[in-house]
């Protein structure tokens, strides 16, 4: 190859807005580069690999990214990476068009929506004024928290006396409150369904919102037909098919929201026959009769279920997060837990979010959404409000008046790589540009069984807008007040005071002590620190352009900090016999759930994902119903007819109607994420259909005069156990209405092909 | 043509294995391949009318009725036919076959007949009724090694011909030695569970030739028996366990 590894490696140090990509050493400032030699950047038709992290989760996948000419073109996993294994998830590789999304925001805006032409030392002096903070009680949203960059903001939230409002969809803070109740833990669960045998899935959909989805698809593929290995069962106990549950061998429909009371029948009819070690006392307590009345299941299949598990050599249960935004979701997960503990001896855990560079965060400085409501509500209203890059808007329901309370904190900044839409602009008052994972740095460090790494997240192009800064740096800027790493240049100190250390985040020295550069380098050069998965690295393709082997050995693993290690464990004492109400008839039970492709909605301005079918209604682009197909026949319902969705307590929308057969006659499923109207900034890019494609949220279909729904936002406004909106799991009752609207599902237009061809009749 | 262009490892035939029985229908094969081969989005009423452009999908099946469904995904994408209907219908020769097996289409001959899309019984050729059109910005992100299709012009998957040529050229060129496994194309590299696998089937020691040899009960040319068209994918049966919940519990059971 023309460029040689050791200039390949020179990724320089990820300072402040520097972009890892030249092959000149970034600390050197005056070096001679011959015109004709070309930055390696820019070699015509040479495609580069920079290893990074993926930000479009938590899950930690090491990804390589393809540039040509300075520009990310592709996204791909690294081979040697233990998480993602050379593999990368469809949401993953859609980061790329978040990254040239032509929305992307460049300026702060102010709270008219209007862009406020300030440098960065007015942005800090006016919108972020961390002093004024102090003893006002303020609260930081964020996602999750994560790395280096999570560690500044717990730093941040330690000198303000503030707290830190985890905003996550779908509840991961339940989960790891009752991972911690049964190991002492607070991570969440890891689910090796790799070595499992036979494997019952309890709701949720773990292949699709998985802690990381591409190990859980990993997981599966050597489930099913790994090498020396007999073929993994799946059984799926669920209120309606999802991506995962269609993979299993035997779907078993159960009513919405009592796929907990299934595990605690079969937990039951294990610990009879002496093989649930350390099954809770109380649980006994639940007949098998009750079970069956509220599941719906007979007691042959339950006892069955339990047979089945205890004959196998490696039995697994796993439910995703999902599974506990039922109102007694907490109680849910815990018995299903407490299942896999009693059937495997322990509970392997995974804990993708620490926090590095701080100190133990303390208890209580972590809140949830009833916390954070409480406080808002409270006599001491916090003063002030950060939001890292949560869409409020989209998870809270409108029952819970999102607007009015927000308004309490007074000032309301949300760091963005986007501006809200139009219709959220009322819940902040300042939108600070931050940088896309892509261009930014960061880090991760991923703890659990076998999962051990630590991943860095180096920038793989230059950003093409000079506006937004990384978050960490605008993040470091406040704590050191040196703003050199803003790009804005260092104020002379006045008489008397010292001069601000010129060099004040190195994040080589955080990250590695005093590591020797080339260990650093190789630890760049490959996108972190992991053990190797034992993947044969010449499989990789298109070798040439390979992220080099590393020179040295892996570095340490910095020490992991949980943030969450303080949460309260969940308190389970009793089983909650508050079953779900039986509904029958026109009563539904409203079951939202996040889609393979827009998640909570946030992936919802990426045409890619957008236009990705979805894996059971095959629906691209709106939102639809899925319900049961013999009762809505029943009722006259047929596809692309509205109904209108009635939530008691909570708010109604209509959507076109999707009958299919994979749905309990009981369940009204129904996608969340995709409710917004079309907010292009330009307005001509048509297919010459009428429609747009693109835009901040999606799209508007002006034919039909109508838009997606969000259900979250129509919930009422109950609180789980687990301290979230109760998102799953809401009465509600279905109503005809004389109009349609087109269901763009492409299991007849394009899925057509004939039955009789297909290897399956 | 077979035999007179000869790539420095011999004559090939570059074909797929699709193991359903791994599929879990995440769909990253189909956004590595938009992102690998510039494939347009083109909106919802398009999406309605069938015009999706995708090379690469993943089709739903449901089997039985509620209560016992069973439901299976089968990806779906040019079976690169041995005989493939799509040429003979051609008036342009924009549809031909290629030396190492593949069917590929040559977007300048196109015309825009549609006859090949309507001759193919697996519905993956894919016609541009409108300009694509990417935002100013996002054009940013489209591969440079392969083109952008115009209005008026079929285009379908390709294998990654641009890897493929790629390889071709690094073992003339640069003297790497060509090795099974090292080209995949970008479905393939995407795919999480190993669904899919990308090798010459001119080569027993090949991880295709292996995998079609070990799986041999399972084995499955879609539509080779009703179009007799060749097809270089070859899939491997799903199978839904029968005793999944004890002897004779499953609704219907069986490979099917």
């Amino acid at each position: 190859m023309s460029f040689s590894r050791r200039n390949f490696l020179k990724s320089g140090l990820l300072t402040a807005s520097s972009v890892a990509l030249t092959a000149c050493q970034r600390n050197v400032e005056h070096k001679l580069v011959s015109q004709y030699q070309m930055p390696e950047y820019k070699l015509p038709g040479q495609h580069l690999y920079w290893a990074t992290n993926c930000g479009e989760c938590s899950g930690g996948c090491g990804v390589a990214v393809k540039t040509t000419d300075g520009r990310a073109i592709k996204m791909e996993g690294i081979p040697e990476h233990p998480l993602s294994r050379g593999r990368l998830c469809a949401r993953g590789q859609s980061g790329l068009q978040a990254l040239y999304h032509p929305d992307r925001l460049n300026s702060v805006l102010g709270p008219d929506g209007s862009a406020k032409n300030l440098g960065w030392d007015k942005v800090l002096s006016e919108v972020l004024n961390a002093d004024s903070l102090k003893g006002s009680n303020p609260i930081f949203a964020v996602r999750g928290l994560k790395g280096t960059v999570g560690g500044e903001i717990v730093e941040l939230a330690r000198r303000t006396g503030g707290k830190i409002w985890v905003v996550d969809y779908p509840g991961r803070m339940a989960e790891r409150q009752v991972i911690k109740a049964l190991t002492g833990k607070a991570e969440l669960a890891h689910y090796p369904l790799e070595s499992a045998d036979y494997a019952v899935m309890f709701g949720g959909d773990f292949f699709a919102q998985g802690h990381n989805s591409v190990l859980a698809n990993w997981s599966y593929g050597e489930f099913r037909r790994g090498k020396g290995r007999d073929r993994g069962v799946l059984v799926a106990v669920n209120s309606h098919i999802n991506q995962t549950a269609a993979c299993a061998d035997k779907w078993l429909p159960v009513r919405p929201g009592t796929e907990g009371w299934v595990a605690l029948g079969v937990g039951n009819a294990l610990a009879e026959a002496g093989k649930a070690k350390g099954w809770p006392a109380w649980a006994k307590a639940v007949s098998m009769d009750r079970v069956t009345e509220v599941t719906g299941l007979s007691a042959n299949v339950i006892t069955r279920l339990a047979e089945k598990l205890a004959a196998a050599k490696n039995p697994l249960v796993f439910a995703d997060s999902d599974a506990g935004n039922y109102v007694n979701g907490v109680d849910s997960l815990y018995v299903i837990h407490a299942l896999n503990k009693a059937l495997r001896g322990s509970i392997d855990t995974f804990e993708p979010e620490n926090v590095l560079g701080t100190a133990a965060v303390p208890a209580g400085m972590i809140i949830n959404t009833e916390q954070a409501w409480a406080a808002l509500n409270g006599a001491n209203a916090p003063g002030a409000m950060w939001i890292f890059d949560v869409d409020l808007a989209r998870v809270l329901p409108a029952s819970l008046k999102p607007e009015e309370t927000l308004a309490k904190a007074g000032k309301r900044v949300l760091f963005s790589c986007f501006g809200p839409a139009e219709e959220d602009r009322k819940l902040y008052t300042d939108v600070v540009p931050v940088l896309h994972w892509l261009e930014s740095w960061g880090d991760q460090r991923v703890t659990g069984e076998g999962l051990e790494a630590y991943n860095i997240q180096q920038p793989a192009v230059r950003s093409q807008l000079n506006g937004p800064r990384s978050l960490g740096d605008i993040l470091v800027a406040i704590r050191t007040k040196d703003l050199t790493g803003l790009g804005v240049l260092p104020a002379t100190p006045a008489a008397g005071e010292p001069a601000p250390p010129s060099k004040p985040f190195d994040m080589r020295t955080v990250i590695m002590g005093k590591a020797s550069t080339e260990a650093w380098e190789s630890t760049v050069a490959r996108g972190g620190s992991y053990k190797d998965a034992g993947l044969d690295w010449e499989l990789y393709p298109n070798r040439s352009f390979t992220p080099p082997r590393p020179l040295a050995s892996s570095a340490p693993l910095p020490a992991a900090v949980n943030p969450y290690a303080g949460v309260p464990a969940a308190q389970v004492s009793a089983w909650n016999d508050k079953a779900p109400k039986a509904t029958g008839g026109d009563q539904k039970t409203l079951v939202p759930f996040a889609t393979l492709a827009l998640r909570d909605g946030s992936f919802g301005n990426r045409p890619w994902m957008q236009e990705l079918p979805d894996p059971i209604s095959t629906v691209v682009w709106g939102s639809w119903v899925e319900m049961n197909e013999e009762w809505a026949k029943s009722k006259g319902i047929e596809r692309h007819d509205v109904v209108k969705v009635t939530v008691a307590g909570g708010g109604s929308f209509e959507a076109p109607a999707m009958p299919l057969p994979s749905v309990h006659p009981d369940a009204l499923a129904i996608p969340v994420g995709d409710d917004r109207a079309n907010y292009a900034s330009w307005e001509n890019l048509n297919f010459g259909m009428g429609n747009k494609v693109y835009g901040r949220y999606g799209y508007t279909n002006r034919n039909y005069g109508k838009r997606g729904v969000n259900p979250l936002k129509s919930v009422p406004a109950t609180m789980t156990t687990g301290g979230n909106p109760q998102w799953v799991g809401a009465q509600v009752t279905v109503e005809k209405l004389n109009k349609t609207e087109m269901i763009t599902a492409m299991d007849l237009r394009v899925f057509n092909l004939p039955r009789e061809v297909l290897p399956f009749e | 043509m077979a035999g007179e262009q000869k790539p420095p490892w011999g004559v090939v035939q570059w074909g797929m294995v699709v193991d359903t029985d791994r599929c879990t229908g995440c769909k990253a094969c189909v956004v590595a391949c938009r992102s690998e081969n510039n494939v347009a989005t083109v909106g919802a009423e398009a999406s309605a009318m069938g015009r999706i452009m995708d090379w690469i999908r993943i089709e739903r099946l449901f089997h039985g009725e509620y209560p016992d469904i069973e439901t299976m995904y089968v990806p779906m994408m040019c079976q690169h036919c041995g005989t493939a209907p799509c040429e003979s219908v051609c008036p342009v020769f924009a549809s031909v076959g290629t030396h190492d097996g593949l069917n590929a289409q040559i977007y300048n001959r196109c015309v825009g007949t549609r006859l090949c899309g309507n001759n193919c019984p697996y519905h993956v050729r894919m016609y541009n009724f409108v300009q694509p059109k990417w935002p100013k910005t996002m054009e940013l992100l489209l591969n440079p090694d392969v083109t952008v299709r115009n209005e008026g012009v079929m285009e379908k998957c390709t294998m990654c011909v641009q890897r493929i040529r790629h390889m071709e050229h690094e073992t003339k060129v640069d003297k790497v030695v060509f090795e099974d496994g090292n080209l995949r194309t970008a479905c393939v590299q995407a795919c999480p569970t190993s669904c899919l696998t990308f090798g010459d089937w001119n080569d027993e020691e090949s991880t295709v030739s292996k995998i079609a040899k070990e799986n041999s009960d399972r084995t499955y040319h879609i539509g080779a028996h009703e179009y007799h068209t060749a097809p270089n994918v070859v899939y491997l049966r799903p199978f839904r366990d029968p005793n999944a919940l004890g002897e004779g519990t499953g609704s219907k059971g069986g490979a099917r």
